[in-house]
Formats: structure tokens, C-alpha cells, sequence
């Protein structure tokens, strides 16, 4: 009766969560279109591989190695990301303290929380899988009815990682703090199913090219899978449906079989998750409930204000306290530095460049990087403050002064890594020194006008209420910084192109300075008129 | 000459669409009075104390912190002003002391006096050995005490409270009446927004009944029961209300 009440009260909120709130980053058709768009890349991507391996004559045991390996990267990657959210969704949600004084059992608790946890999970599961098998049936065929059986393979190999992992998790729980946990499985998340997506929608299609290195690959892959296919439950899933599609009524019986192999591993994990509920979550709750231990900090705490080597000034207080923030907050360090690598990645995926091209290659790579990296950290830096922002205004800061100190701040952390890049990509690709200054010599104002413009985007579109590090700014701000990085790089390489490296090269750097001073203000602007929302 | 009243409120109105949170609102905080701000839920005193902070734009009327007007950026008003607001807005990832150093840095405390003061407040609030630690680890109680031991680092003319003893134990409760009242002893002004009658009529000179967003009764305890018998100031607080509501 009261689960089916909560059952009822969280598909209002399902219901709720698609119209516009004020308490909420983005409603859920926006979620969707995430969803769809991703769901398309892979499709795409899978499409080309299978279509290929068709029509060049690979059987649909080669298809299969391909399906295989498709199903284990996302069963891994979902593993990760799947116990991430699920666990976010138990630890951090504004409801947990009404649910545990509610007459719930752990495992009813778990389970309604799991249910939050759904349409994240499955979603991601969604974008990975269902291309990948929609692709192969359509490319190889599958009967009707193992089209029937796919919707129990896909729950199967939902719920196999996600139990198990999960149960684990609350085992870990007991032992390790839930921040370091939930923390460490952000990062580690975030990267496996970035690679998994890039390697799958990008990649593959260009190794598949090549017909002879593919088939290569194939067999060197095929042994390797062929040892794992005992324990791992999506090459069950991939043995099932390679099984069906090269029909013939023999193989219904060996095909059924593994798809009811997968839906019982994945009851199975489900059970044992339940068990471990049974006696691990209310512990891990009621540590999760308590403050940590206090009066371990530094004994000199008074002692050591006002002795920071960075000054005593405003100014200095301002760019000490996004520091400390910064590198205290490590999830976000690591998933800015993470999508900040990624940006470079992309550009040597996409274009075919000649190999003499030496000095445009380290262009393009460091004006990727620099201004990948500074829009990265600056968005991130206004919503990193959270709340506390209103300090600022409450000390009558000057909002223009804010924005400097946290430009600053923004470019104390990102000048390293720039200039490790500088160095290392002048070296490896052996490029004239002249070239190099030149190279380095734009990399700057560039860096300087991608963290003004990340820091009108974070005051303009933050969320100050994130529980993730990318859940830090709303999609809108998201998918206009992503677009605005390749306008940048793209008129930077044009103004290189156009105006060498002369002293007409002066010319965009002195318009990027002059076009901080605007950013700047505007930024002060957007920064005044959010008050109001704290 | 005498001193600017530590704040003066004239019209001051906010609305929200239809709803006027605050109507033409005229208030007044003495220098070495502590004043009570009374209402029930919704009756627009937090609206009230976050435009008096500057968080929130009314649609008319003025403030003035000690003779400093508040419009625009006013940050010669703000620069006079403490406020402890009902949800302490701290800094997670930093500890208790560089919170503070910080927040002393924004105000242009000289860093000695920083010390000297937070070692002061600490000791009293019993903060001393969690400074060291980060923010995340505080009780609410740790992080009410945190917030108002920020407020009071620049040792403004104005202090600010919304419903400030809700999380603290009795001896922090304690303390900062202590705190309230040495500074009204030395001149200066103290608003205290509570539910807590009986802490209004013990700790405050003079208390402001807000309702709907308009002021339904103002002045001492002694003024306000005047011609109403031995009522307690529960009973002047339901009565008036309830005259409004009917």
C-alpha cells in the first residue's frame, strides 16, 4: 500500500519533470533530445561498420566479433556509469531523509530509488546498445522472434551491471567515505563512456574502411573475446543473436537459451543486490546521515589567515578562494581537464591532415587545447561557487572585479597544461622555432578571450545546484559553448592563415584583448541580475 | 550632530506577479537598538532583510545604511552592514578559518584584526577546533555560528539576523545573545528576524509586526500591551494577526 502510494507520488514527478521549473536545470524533453541525438551518432556509426562488413563479404560470426565488442565496451562503460548515477540518485537526493523515516523496508527504499535512477540509466544504456543491435539486425537480419526476445536480452544486460555493481558499491560504502566513492566513479565514468562513445561512433567507421586491416583485427579480437565469452554476459547476448540471425530452426533452442541466460543473470544480480540491501544500507544511510569527524583539521587554522604567499588583497582572496575551490573540488578538475583533452582528440579524428603540415597541426592542436581548456574551467568556475556567490555582492564587490579575479584564477590553472602543450607538440612535431613563437604567440589571447567568453556562459546558464560535475551548466550553456569553441578556433586558424606570423598578426591579438574589456562587463551584468535567484 | 539611524527603510515594496510581498514598508533600527521582526510564515520578512542586504531589488522605496543609501551598488551601505541570513551561505571546500579570511579579505579587514577577531568569536562560540576543517563537515548549528562570525568580522554598524537560533545549542544561543547585546551597549544597530517570541521580548528594545507584507504594530513591548491587560507578547502576536486575517 505505501510503496504503491510512493510509486504513484514519483510518476507525478516523472510527469512533472517534462514542464518548465524554476528548481529545475532543464525539463526532461530536453533530456530526450540528448537522448536521440547520441542515440542517432551511434546508429550512424554502427550503421557504416555493419554495412560495410556486409558488403565486403564478412560473415555474421566477423559481424558478431563486432557486436561483441560493442555490447562488452558499453556493458563496462555502463557498469561504471550506471552504479555512478544510481548512486548519486541514493546519496545526494533532497527526499532521502523523508524515505528513511517512512515505514520503507531497505530494499522497498532501494527500489524506489533505483526507479529515480531509471530513465538516467536507461537512457545511456539506450544510446549504446539498441544502435548497436539495430544496426546488426538490419545489416545480417534477425527473425521476428528474436526481435521479440531483444527487449529481455537489453533488460538482462541493464540489470547484470547495474546490481551487481551497485551491491558492491554499498559494500564499499561501508568502509570508504560515499563522497570519495561517488566521486571516483564520476571520473572514472565519464572518461570509459566518452571513450566508448568516441571509439564507437568515430573511430570504428575509419578503421572499418580498410577492408584487409579490419579482418586483422578481427580474428586478434575474436581470440580475445572467445576467452571472455564464459563470464560476460553481453557476448551471451551477442552469441544469441548471431545464433538467430544465421537462422535455420536448430539454433532457436541455442538462442533462446542464452537470452534466458542473460534475463536470469540479470534477476539474479538483482537478488543478490537486495540481499546486500537487506544489511548494508541502513548502515551506509546512517553514515551518510552523520558529519564527519570534527577538530581534525589544522591545529594553526587562526594562525595561518592572512600568511598566503598569493597577498592579502581583494583581489588576491578572490583568486586564492577559486584555487582552493578548484583544486579541492577534483571530480571537476578532472572532468575539465578530461573535456578539455577531448577537444584535441576530435580535431585528429575528424580532418585528414597532410603530414607536412607540421606547423598548422600545432596550431590547431593548441588553439583546440587552450581554448577548450579555458572555456572549460571559466563556465565551471561560476557555478563552483554555488550559493556562496552572494558574498560577493553582500562585501559590495564590484561585480567587474569578481570577474577579473576569476579570469585570473581561470588562467593560473590553465597556463600549465598550455604550456606543456607548447612545448611537447613543438618538439614532437619538429616545427621552425619562428613558427613555434608564432604558435605560442596567438595560443594566449586566445586562451585570454575563451575564458572571458566561458565566464559570461557560466554566469549566464550555471547551475548552482549541480550534483555532477556535468550537471554544472544547463544544456542550452553546454551546447553553446561547445559551438562557440569551434567558431574561436576556427576564426583563430583563419586569421593565422590569412595574416601569417608578420606583425599584421598583432591585429586579432589586439581585438581579443580589446574584446575582454566588453565580455568582461557583460559578464559583471549577468552576475548582478542573478541575486535574486539565491 | 547625531548619528545616522544604523538603517532606515521608507516605502519599501516588493511584488512577485500579483502577490505584493512587501508593501510600502517603513522601518527604522536605532543606533543601540536591538529590533525585533515579527510575523507569521510568508509575511515578507525575509524579502524584507534580503532587500535591506542588497540581494534583492525592491520595486520602490529606499534604504539607507547609516546615512549611506543602499540603491545602485551602495557600497559604502554594504560595507557597513552584517547579515546572517536564514540559510548560511558558505563555502563547502574551504575550511572554517579560510571562509573567514576570505570573507575579511572582502570586507578589507586587515589580516591582524581578522585574527584577532576570529580568535575572539571562536573562542566564545566554541568554534576554535573545527576552523581547521572543511565546511561540508559543519552541523547546521557550526555553519550558523560560521556565517555569523563572517558578519561580525568587519564590525559593521548594521547586523542583520533571520531566524538566527534555529540550529544552535543553548550555549550558542546564549553567546550570540551576549553578542547582541554588547553591540546595541556600544551604539550600534541589531534587526532580528524570529519566531521565537519569548527571545523577542526578552532580548529586543522595540519589535515590528509584519503581516502580508505591511507593518501591523511597532514599538516597545510595554507600548504594544498598553490598554490590553497582562497579555504576553504570544498573545498581542496572535491577537493582532488574527485582528488582520479577519
Amino acid at each position: 500500500m505505501l510503496a504503491a502510494g510512493v510509486l504513484r507520488g514519483r510518476f507525478r514527478l516523472a510527469r512533472a519533470s517534462f514542464r518548465r521549473s524554476a528548481s529545475r536545470a532543464r525539463p526532461a524533453w530536453a533530456d530526450l533530445i540528448l537522448v536521440a541525438l547520441l542515440g542517432s551518432a551511434m546508429l550512424y556509426g554502427t550503421g557504416v561498420v555493419f554495412d560495410r562488413l556486409a558488403s565486403r563479404g564478412f560473415t555474421v560470426a566477423d559481424a558478431g566479433t563486432v557486436l561483441g565488442m560493442i555490447l562488452v565496451s558499453a556493458f563496462t562503460a555502463l557498469a561504471l556509469f550506471e552504479v555512478h548515477l544510481a548512486l548519486t540518485t541514493l546519496v545526494l537526493d533532497s527526499d532521502l531523509e523523508l524515505l528513511r523515516v517512512a515505514p520503507l523496508s531497505p530494499v522497498q527504499l532501494l527500489a524506489i530509488k533505483l526507479f529515480d535512477a531509471a530513465p538516467a540509466t536507461g537512457a545511456l544504456f539506450a544510446v549504446f546498445s539498441i544502435p548497436a543491435i539495430l544496426s546488426f539486425g538490419r545489416a545480417y537480419g534477425l527473425p521476428a522472434w528474436a526481435w521479440a526476445a531483444t527487449p529481455i536480452l537489453l533488460l538482462g544486460l541493464w540489470a547484470v551491471p547495474l546490481g551487481i555493481g551497485m551491491a558492491l558499491s554499498l559494500l564499499v560504502l561501508q568502509v570508504v567515505p560515499p563522497r570519495i566513492v561517488r566521486e571516483t566513479l564520476g571520473i572514472i565514468s565519464t572518461l570509459t563512456v566518452t571513450v566508448v562513445l568516441m571509439a564507437n561512433a568515430f573511430f570504428m567507421p575509419r578503421v572499418a574502411e580498410d577492408a584487409r586491416a579490419f579482418a586483422e583485427a578481427l580474428v586478434v579480437l575474436g581470440h580475445r573475446l572467445a576467452g571472455l565469452e564464459r563470464w560476460m554476459p553481453p557476448l551471451w547476448a551477442t552469441k544469441a543473436l548471431v545464433l538467430a540471425s544465421a537462422s535455420g530452426t536448430s539454433n532457436v533452442v541455442p538462442s533462446l537459451g542464452r537470452v534466458a541466460l542473460v534475463a536470469a543473470a540479470g534477476m539474479a544480480s538483482l537478488a543478490i543486490l537486495a540481499w546486500v540491501a537487506r544489511h548494508s544500507l541502513d548502515p551506509v544511510m546512517s553514515r551518510l546521515a552523520s558529519s564527519p569527524t570534527r577538530g581534525r583539521g589544522r591545529r594553526d587554522a587562526i594562525a595561518r589567515i592572512g600568511r598566503s604567499r598569493l597577498g592579502t588583497g581583494r583581489s588576491a582572496a578572490l583568486v586564492r578562494r577559486d584555487l582552493r575551490l578548484f583544486l579541492r573540488e577534483w571530480p571537476v578538475l578532472g572532468d575539465v581537464a578530461f573535456a578539455a583533452l577531448l577537444w584535441p582528440v576530435a580535431a585528429l579524428l575528424l580532418p585528414h591532415l597532410e603530414e607536412d603540415a607540421s606547423v598548422l597541426i600545432l596550431q590547431t592542436l593548441l588553439l583546440v587545447l587552450s581554448i577548450g581548456m579555458g572555456m572549460e574551467i571559466a563556465t565551471r568556475s561560476v557555478p563552483l561557487e554555488r550559493d556562496a556567490v552572494v558574498w560577493n555582492r553582500m562585501a559590495g564587490v564590484p561585480s567587474v572585479r569578481w570577474a577579473l579575479a576569476k579570469g585570473t584564477a581561470c588562467a593560473i590553472l590553465a597556463l600549465p597544461v598550455v604550456a606543456i602543450a607548447v612545448v611537447l607538440l613543438g618538439l614532437l612535431l619538429q616545427v621552425s622555432r619562428p613558427a613555434w613563437v608564432g604558435a605560442a604567440l596567438v595560443t594566449l589571447p586566445a586562451l585570454a578571450l575563451s575564458i572571458g567568453i566561458g565566464l559570461w556562459i557560466g554566469t549566464r546558464f550555471a547551475d548552482r545546484s549541480w550534483t555532477h560535475p556535468r550537471g554544472m551548466i544547463r544544456l542550452a550553456g553546454r551546447l553553446l559553448s561547445g559551438i562557440l569553441v569551434l567558431i574561436q578556433v576556427g576564426g583563430w586558424l583563419v586569421a593565422t592563415q590569412l595574416l601569417g606570423t608578420g606583425p599584421l598578426i598583432l591585429v586579432p591579438i589586439a581585438a581579443a584583448v580589446a574584446l575582454l574589456v566588453p565580455l568582461l562587463m557583460a559578464t559583471a551584468q549577468c552576475l548582478d541580475g542573478q541575486w535574486e535567484g539565491v | 550632530m547625531t548619528a545616522p539611524s544604523p538603517l532606515e527603510v521608507r516605502g519599501l515594496t516588493r511584488r512577485y506577479g500579483a502577490l505584493v510581498a512587501v508593501d510600502r514598508l517603513d522601518l527604522e533600527v536605532r543606533p543601540g537598538e536591538i529590533l525585533g521582526f515579527l510575523g507569521p510564515n510568508g509575511a515578507g520578512k525575509t524579502t524584507t532583510l534580503r532587500m535591506c542586504a542588497g540581494l534583492l531589488q525592491p520595486d520602490e522605496g529606499a534604504v539607507a545604511i547609516a546615512g549611506h543609501p543602499l540603491a545602485g551598488h551602495g557600497r559604502q551601505a554594504l560595507a557597513r552592514l552584517g547579515f546572517v541570513p536564514d540559510r548560511p551561505f558558505l563555502y563547502e571546500r574551504l575550511s572554517g578559518a579560510e571562509f573567514l579570511e576570505l570573507v575579511g579579505a572582502l570586507y578589507d579587514v586587515a589580516p591582524d584584526d581578522v585574527r584577532a577577531r576570529v580568535t575572539d568569536l571562536a573562542g566564545r562560540l566554541e568554534m576554535t577546533p573545527a576552523l581547521g576543517d572543511p565546511i561540508e563537515g559543519y552541523s547546521l548549528g557550526m555553519r550558523q555560528k560560521t556565517a555569523l562570525m563572517a558578519a561580525l568580522l568587519h564590525d559593521p554598524v548594521l547586523l542583520m539576523l533571520d531566524e538566527p537560533l534555529g540550529g544552535l545549542d543553548p550555549h550558542g544561543a546564549r553567546t550570540l545573545k551576549d553578542l547582541l547585546r554588547e553591540r546595541a551597549a556600544r551604539g550600534l544597530g541589531v534587526l532580528v528576524s524570529t519566531h521565537l517570541l519569548e527571545v523577542a521580548e526578552r532580548l529586543c528594545d522595540r519589535v515590528v509586526i509584519l503581516q502580508s507584507g505591511r507593518k501591523r504594530a511597532e514599538g516597545s513591548i510595554d507600548e504594544l500591551r498598553h490598554g490590553r491587560g497582562d497579555q504576553t507578547l504570544e498573545d498581542l502576536f496572535l491577537e493582532l494577526t488574527r485582528e488582520q486575517e479577519e
